[in-house]
């Protein structure tokens, strides 16, 4: 959907340096969609994200994105993968992404016969974000997504934010002086 | 730069559930949440939902959604008949027919999952219904075989069950549902043998009969319920399609029948709404709802009554807010929502309704 719509207009200048491999890692706050659980409200749940992406050019990559939250009585950990656009200009980056992958849920109620509930299913997310370059190795990002899972029978709409460092490990083109 | 346009869109679309775009449960109005039991003596196990309710059916826009909780059903002992939510909303309480004793649950405040307490406390012979003081201090327990009521103190901070000195208090033979006065003061028994009332006073959790002969009722009585007011007595005959009226003496306790008033066929339930009173009756599948008036206790049906369920009706439970009846149904399996119209007692039948996949015997709902 994403690559449907972008145009190939750019005012980007040929051999703008782009990393061969970047691995991001940080911190990710998820509004979890609870009540199709049987939870009162939304839940907030605070945990990791990670992502490892392989730039095939300066524009388009694919993406493995890992992450995990932890609230109350819930976990979730979610693993996708997808295509992603990259929008390159000096010290900045734009990117989009859609991802399609699996959810874990787990909710921690215990009973005299069973501890925790856990349900696995289809996870999809579609979302993007910005990099701002700090050293030639190392970039700070900030994104957000959209994540849609299945799970416990329901389906389950949630949201988002991770920010965190880039490392990145070769490279296309050639660097401009920061 | 059109890519660029691009990219902030997405990143919108991944902050938008976080502002709660799309989800209307977030900017909804005057809804509120319940948690409600249901036991389900075929599966020795208690069904949890939860509720939201909003709007009302003066509006036309009364809802009801049920979502089963993760987890439910949760198991109980071996069938399971009847449940009591504590007014704490921390504990239930779920009386296990056939192996004579009663569950601890504690709610999980989170979701509102119930994780059993052992050990379960012993009962007499065949507990089949009970019921609690409006305080959350006294439970009390119809053991039918042993023709008994046992009673129980609960620890508030732990919901632990003790039972009182002097319990269980003998009463008539085959006795079949209790209730008791919203003060406390008064608990009154059912007796379909006898086709009558047994009052009791009710002191510490001590039961004493209370002088004279048990109040005379039609045949079949089957289920009682007392007035918020703690006026009136209300039991179902369900061999003569009746509900019987008495009036509670406010000093003794005492019964006096005051009248009796057709009802469908087969009341087997019945719960006040003052000034309404609504008698649900299986056999013709419909609630019979009537005004009461003050001091005569005289019923009179309301305009529309009897309201069909679609359902063979077996039990009724307000909604705290009075927003709604639920009504369970054995043929159906399922717990099903009536609007209640507050200004005129009439009932509408809704959508919303709640599959318990075997048949239900009984549901509480907390505050």
């Amino acid at each position: 959907m994403v690559f449907s719509v972008v145009t190939a207009a750019s005012s980007l200048s040929a051999g703008q340096i782009a990393p061969q491999w970047e691995f991001f890692g940080g911190y990710s706050y998820m509004r979890f969609d609870s009540p199709p659980l049987g939870y009162p409200d939304w839940s907030n749940l605070n945990g990791f994200n990670g992502e490892v992406t392989y730039n095939i050019t300066r524009r388009f990559s694919v993406t493995a994105d890992g992450s995990g939250g932890y609230g109350s009585m819930i976990t979730a950990y979610n693993y996708m993968i997808g295509p992603q656009y990259n929008l390159r200009k000096d010290k900045s980056k734009y990117f989009a992404h859609a991802f399609i992958g699996k959810a874990e849920n787990t909710i921690g109620i215990k009973t005299l016969i069973k501890s925790g509930f856990e349900s696995v299913g289809r996870a999809y997310a579609f979302g993007g974000g910005y990099d701002r370059d700090l050293t030639p190795r190392f970039t700070f990002r900030v994104m957000a997504d959209y994540l849609h899972t299945d799970t416990f029978g329901t389906s389950q709409t949630d949201g988002r934010i991770s920010t965190g460092l880039v490392f990145h490990l070769g490279h296309f083109g050639r660097r401009p002086k920061l | 730069m059109p890519s660029k346009r691009i990219c902030l869109v997405l990143i919108a679309v991944g902050l938008a559930p976080l502002m709660g775009c799309g989800s209307p449960s977030i900017f909804s109005s005057s809804s509120t949440s319940h948690t409600a039991y249901v036991t389900l003596p075929n599966s020795n196990a208690v069904a949890a939902f939860r509720i939201k309710t909003s709007g009302s059916s003066v509006n036309n826009n009364a809802e009801a959604q049920f979502t089963t909780i993760v987890g439910s059903p949760f198991p109980a002992g071996s069938s399971p008949t009847s449940v009591l939510v504590h007014p704490s909303g921390k504990y239930v309480y779920v009386v296990n027919r056939n192996e004579n004793d009663i569950s601890l649950f504690t709610i999980s405040s989170s979701i509102g999952s119930l994780q059993e307490v052992l050990p379960r406390t012993t009962t007499g012979l065949t507990p089949v219904s009970m019921i609690m003081d409006s305080g959350g201090n006294y439970i009390f327990v119809i053991n039918e075989l042993s023709s008994s009521i046992s009673t129980y103190s609960i620890n508030a901070g732990t919901g632990a069950l003790s039972q009182i000195a002097g319990s269980p208090f003998t009463t008539f033979n085959n006795p079949f549902s209790l209730a008791i006065a919203p003060s406390g003061k008064f608990l009154y028994v059912v007796n379909p043998d006898l086709t009558s009332v047994i009052a009791y006073t009710v002191a510490s959790g001590v039961l004493t009969p209370v002088a004279g002969l048990p109040a005379q009722v039609g045949n079949g009585p089957r289920a009682i319920t007392v007035d918020p007011a703690g006026s009136f007595v209300y039991v179902t005959n369900s061999a003569d399609n009746t509900v019987s009226v008495l009036n509670i003496n406010p000093a003794t306790g005492a019964l006096t029948l005051l009248g009796t008033f057709a009802t469908g066929i087969t009341p087997t339930s019945v719960v006040a709404l003052d000034p309404y009173l609504y008698v649900a009756n299986q056999g013709s599948t419909n609630i019979s709802a009537f005004t009461v008036t003050p001091v005569t206790g005289v019923l009179t049906e309301i305009t529309s009554s009897p309201f069909s369920v679609g359902i063979a009706p077996l039990f009724e439970v307000l909604d705290p807010d009075n927003l709604f009846l639920y009504v369970g149904s054995q043929t159906a399996n399922s717990v099903t929502a009536l609007s209640i119209d507050t200004s005129t007692g009439a009932l509408a039948e809704t959508s919303q309704s709640a599959a318990t996949g075997v048949s239900p015997s009984s549901m509480g709902v907390t505050k």
